[in-house]
């Protein structure tokens, strides 16, 4: 019995040093990664800009004008959808994406304040086939340890051209 | 002829010490009396202290025990609301919290019912929750000023208790319950992730800790009957 009361104690003090970190995973960066319809491999796509809604001015642009086989694009945080419209530099024909999502709010710790993680993202409504958006995470997640760059990001559509 | 001399005093003396040790067991354990001889209640001073002391926190909590032998079935209640400036914000919190459970006291024998245990709770809590807080998103949209809510949670959890009660003076008893507490189950509104539970803490930390320095009186309705001395 005298061994089961030194484990409990401790325990007990293990317990005092379970202290909260900060990592923050919240981000309202959506993660699209382009690829190709045929083999499933990374294409680049001509983007010139991205019109993305609900911003202030009403429309705002993106600039792209490069190719790029990934990238991420800012969900709109006063609402529960966002439009983005893709204008590309070899067609005159723009696509649509329009995503819903939650949001749900988050205290990390007293020192490191509250945030709000975007889950269950679907598509509500895209020029794009069915079958050319496949769909990975539906959280917006971002790894803090790895800076900005893509891999930082968990991927949420691949899009297949 | 010797040898056989020799193997009957032997047998005789096994015979003998068989007998006594069997006369000695009879005596050093007597059935146990199950009845009740009378109930605790008292109270966490710390919850107090920290109610008067501070302006982040205000609770109290009552508990309770009665005696079942050197068991002891255990029942608190309490209430918990924190108010917490966090770093882009504020997060309050309010409910009502109750815990049962079983305590074993390793002092049985003592004629003053003195404890020292180990034990176990259930907990559970009914609570509100809400967080007012500025978000600044990267590109384009304007910072935000959130306010969202948790308006009737609950939740569970389990506890594995250690302390201690002294008497002091006729029915005033001091005592400490040390409490490791575990698996935090909360029940309440998708769009929040519960921070603090009333009666648990934060929800975040498994196993997390409490610590409770308590006062009670004992209402004693019987005489314990004090277990015969060994000699």
């Amino acid at each position: 019995m005298k061994y089961a009361v030194l484990i409990l104690i401790c325990v007990f003090f293990g317990s005092c040093l379970n202290d909260g970190n900060c990592l923050i995973t919240a981000t309202n960066n959506m993660h699209l990664q382009f690829k190709k319809e045929s083999n499933k491999l990374d294409t680049l796509v001509d983007l010139t800009t991205i019109s993305v809604s609900g911003t202030d001015p009403d429309s705002s642009i993106l600039i792209i004008n490069s190719s790029t086989k990934e990238i991420l694009l800012p969900l709109d945080i006063h609402n529960d959808k966002t439009t983005f419209i893709f204008n590309y530099k070899n067609s005159s024909t723009p696509d649509t994406l329009q995503v819903g999502y939650t949001a749900q709010s988050k205290v990390i710790a007293k020192d490191c304040g509250a945030f709000t993680y975007y889950q269950n993202l679907n598509v509500l409504h895209s020029s794009f086939k069915e079958s050319q958006i496949k769909a990975f995470s539906t959280s917006l997640l971002k790894d803090p340890t790895l800076g900005n760059s893509y891999s930082a990001y968990a991927v949420n559509y691949q899009i297949f051209y | 002829m010797l040898s056989t001399i020799k193997f009957f005093i032997s047998a005789c003396l096994i015979f003998f010490t068989a007998s006594l040790y069997a006369q000695v067991k009879k005596v050093a354990k007597p059935k146990k009396d199950y009845i009740p001889t009378g109930f605790r209640v008292g109270t966490d001073l710390i919850d107090l202290g920290k109610t008067i002391s501070g302006s982040t926190f205000t609770g109290w909590e009552v508990n309770s025990d009665v005696d079942f032998a050197n068991y002891y079935l255990t029942a608190d209640v309490g209430t918990w609301g924190k108010d917490i400036l966090i770093k882009n914000g504020d997060y309050k919190n309010s409910g009502t919290y109750y815990r049962a459970g079983i305590d074993i006291n390793f002092l049985g024998s003592d004629p003053d019912k003195n404890m020292f245990f180990i034990g176990f709770r259930a907990g559970h809590s009914f609570f509100n929750e809400s967080v007012t807080y500025h978000t600044t998103a990267s590109h384009l949209y304007s910072p935000l000023d959130t306010t969202s809510t948790n308006p009737s949670a609950s939740g569970n959890w389990g506890e594995l208790t250690n302390g201690l009660r002294v008497k002091v003076w006729k029915g005033l008893w001091l005592g400490y319950t040390a409490r490791m507490k575990f698996a935090p189950t909360v029940h309440g509104s998708p769009n929040f992730a519960t921070y603090d539970m009333p009666g648990y803490g934060v929800i975040q930390n498994s196993p997390w800790w409490g610590f409770n320095y308590q006062i009670f009186w004992r209402f004693a309705w019987r005489k314990n009957k004090v277990p015969p001395v060994k000699k």
